[in-house]
């Protein structure tokens, strides 16, 4: 697995957030440059989740590592599904782009290039399906 | 496994009417939400979640009282019935994309007012003085989602924070039973601002305390901010979300649909004197002295924050089910559809809500499943192999 730089904008709660500044603090290979506030809005209409204060956190870190979350941590996620959306530099990784929970979507243009059941994968598995994009 | 049950952080969906608090609600056997919201400090509960609860609560009281939040309940069942009965799903309703639209010719969107009406009703059961309340709905780390249409009216009437407190639920209320929400509450916002009637009786209400101003003065309120407007736009007499459930798609709706009996029951109690010591004991003085101020029930739903309209409303129509860390609180049905059903020969009749409510909420879960795959270009059953 590719151990390069990349850069993702990873978009979650606050408190997910909290979770990738602990790893950043302790993982040099695991670095946020910016954490904000995102401009996002709930994808399914009349679900109101509270208090999640969406961020945005400019993220560099390698492939493998980005394997490592998503098999550690974000599609692990009981409530909430990943996508990866390839339209924005950096790409950007939503966890709150209504995705249900286990699954993975790569998107361009809000149209699904790939969606695969998280389950079916491994880490080896998911570098290999994400190299081309990430 | 639902999504709902799932959520992190406190959780409220419109289409299931059922609402995930990310705390222990101190859950026992045979606890209501009725006694929760009666003594949450002697229970112990912490007060975020009370509040959490509350505004969940609300939210699901504007569906009764606002046409326009049962309309956009109503085409989103729509959808859900839709793809059920044809396996197709509509395009989102127009109504749904833009409620969230943040417009350049508006100051803010029509879903950050209705987040608005609910937290400004959730920080007055924490806060019921003035300055504390202004200060605790404008100053959060939230602000932005939850208080910019108080700003905004802060701001319209020179930062008189009791004026505001005052005068908002009524906008609120009544520009939620028009079409257009934002216009009608800016421009009755503005009605306000100019109204040396209302400005007089303010300093009055000012010394009488808020809250006595909403249901003392509450006519005049009205009469004198958002009556001339709804003339001036041709409204007509305002329907309530209640008629919406009656006679449109959400007839269908398992959970909307029955509560049509707890409001029947609460207009009658209302009404009738006398079936309150039969219907309503426990709260037989919050509605005796609501009663002596108004015929109309919706005035509680107009003033949920109220203490005496808190205690009516969670008795009438608490709402059906709240999931929280330590278990469930699920509301009972009304005993008349439940004697009905045993008579039916129903094998078996459900006592609350809990059944009702988890089997929307799948329901819901596959329907937004398919949803989403369809927006992504996917198979409608891409999410639920």
């Amino acid at each position: 697995m590719s151990t390069l730089p990349i850069a993702i904008t990873l978009v979650a709660s606050r408190r997910d957030v909290e979770q990738e500044q602990m790893l950043a603090a302790t993982d040099g290979n695991y670095k946020i440059e910016t954490t904000e506030a995102a401009d996002w809005r709930p994808h399914d209409p009349l679900l109101e989740l509270r208090f999640i204060e969406p961020m945005q956190l400019v993220v560099v870190t390698s492939l493998t590592h980005i394997v490592q979350r998503l098999c550690d941590a974000w599609l692990r996620d009981a409530a909430r599904g990943v996508e990866i959306l390839l339209d924005d530099r950096p790409h950007k990784i939503s966890r709150l782009s209504g995705i249900p929970a286990g699954y993975l979507v790569v998107s361009r243009n809000g149209k699904a290039v790939v969606a695969v059941r998280a389950a079916d994968y491994d880490a080896t598995g998911l570098a290999v399906l994400l190299a081309p994009y990430l | 496994m639902t999504m709902t049950h799932n959520a992190p952080g406190h959780t409220y969906d419109g289409l299931t009417a059922t609402l995930v608090v990310d705390a222990a609600l101190a859950t026992k056997e045979g606890m209501s939400l009725r006694e929760i919201f009666r003594n949450p400090r002697e229970l112990g509960i912490e007060p975020s979640a009370v509040g959490v609860l509350f505004h969940g609560a609300v939210h699901f009281w504007q569906v009764f009282s606002s046409n326009f939040i049962a309309n956009l309940v109503a085409v989103e069942w729509e959808r859900l019935v839709q793809y059920e009965n044809a396996g197709t799903i509509l395009a989102p309703h127009e109504a749904l994309s833009t409620f969230y639209l943040d417009e350049p010719t508006r100051p803010f969107a029509t879903a950050q007012l209705q987040e608005t009406w609910a937290r400004f009703w959730e920080t007055w059961v924490h806060f019921d003085d003035v300055g504390q309340h202004c200060q605790a709905l404008c100053a959060g780390p939230d602000a932005a989602i939850y208080a910019r249409p108080y700003q905004w009216l802060l701001e319209v009437l020179e930062g008189d924070a009791a004026y505001a407190a005052w005068v908002f639920p009524a906008l609120c209320f009544h520009a939620f039973n028009t079409a257009q929400p934002i216009e009608v509450y800016c421009r009755a916002a503005q009605r306000a601002a100019q109204s040396q009637a209302l400005r007089t009786l303010a300093r009055v209400v000012d010394y009488e305390g808020v809250q006595e101003g909403w249901l003392r003065h509450w006519n005049l309120l009205v009469n004198e901010s958002v009556v001339p407007v709804l003339v001036e736009r041709g409204d007509a007499p305002g329907s309530r979300g209640i008629e919406f459930i009656q006679n449109g798609p959400l007839r269908s709706h398992p959970i909307y649909s029955e509560y049509v009996e707890f409001l029947f029951t609460m207009q009658q109690t209302w009404r009738q004197p006398a079936r309150t010591a039969e219907d309503a004991a426990p709260i037989a003085t919050e509605l005796t002295a609501l009663r002596a101020l108004s015929n109309d029930i919706w005035l509680a739903f107009a003033v949920p924050g109220h203490p005496w309209c808190r205690a009516v409303l969670n008795y009438f129509l608490p709402p059906p089910l709240v999931h929280a860390r330590d278990g469930e609180l699920a509301s009972r049905r009304p005993a008349n559809l439940r004697l009905r059903e045993s008579r039916a020969g129903v094998s078996r009749v459900n006592d609350t809500y809990r059944q009702h409510a988890v089997a929307l909420e799948a329901r819901v879960q596959r329907f937004r499943a398919a949803s989403r795959a369809h927006a992504l270009g996917l198979p409608l059953d891409a999410f639920l192999m």
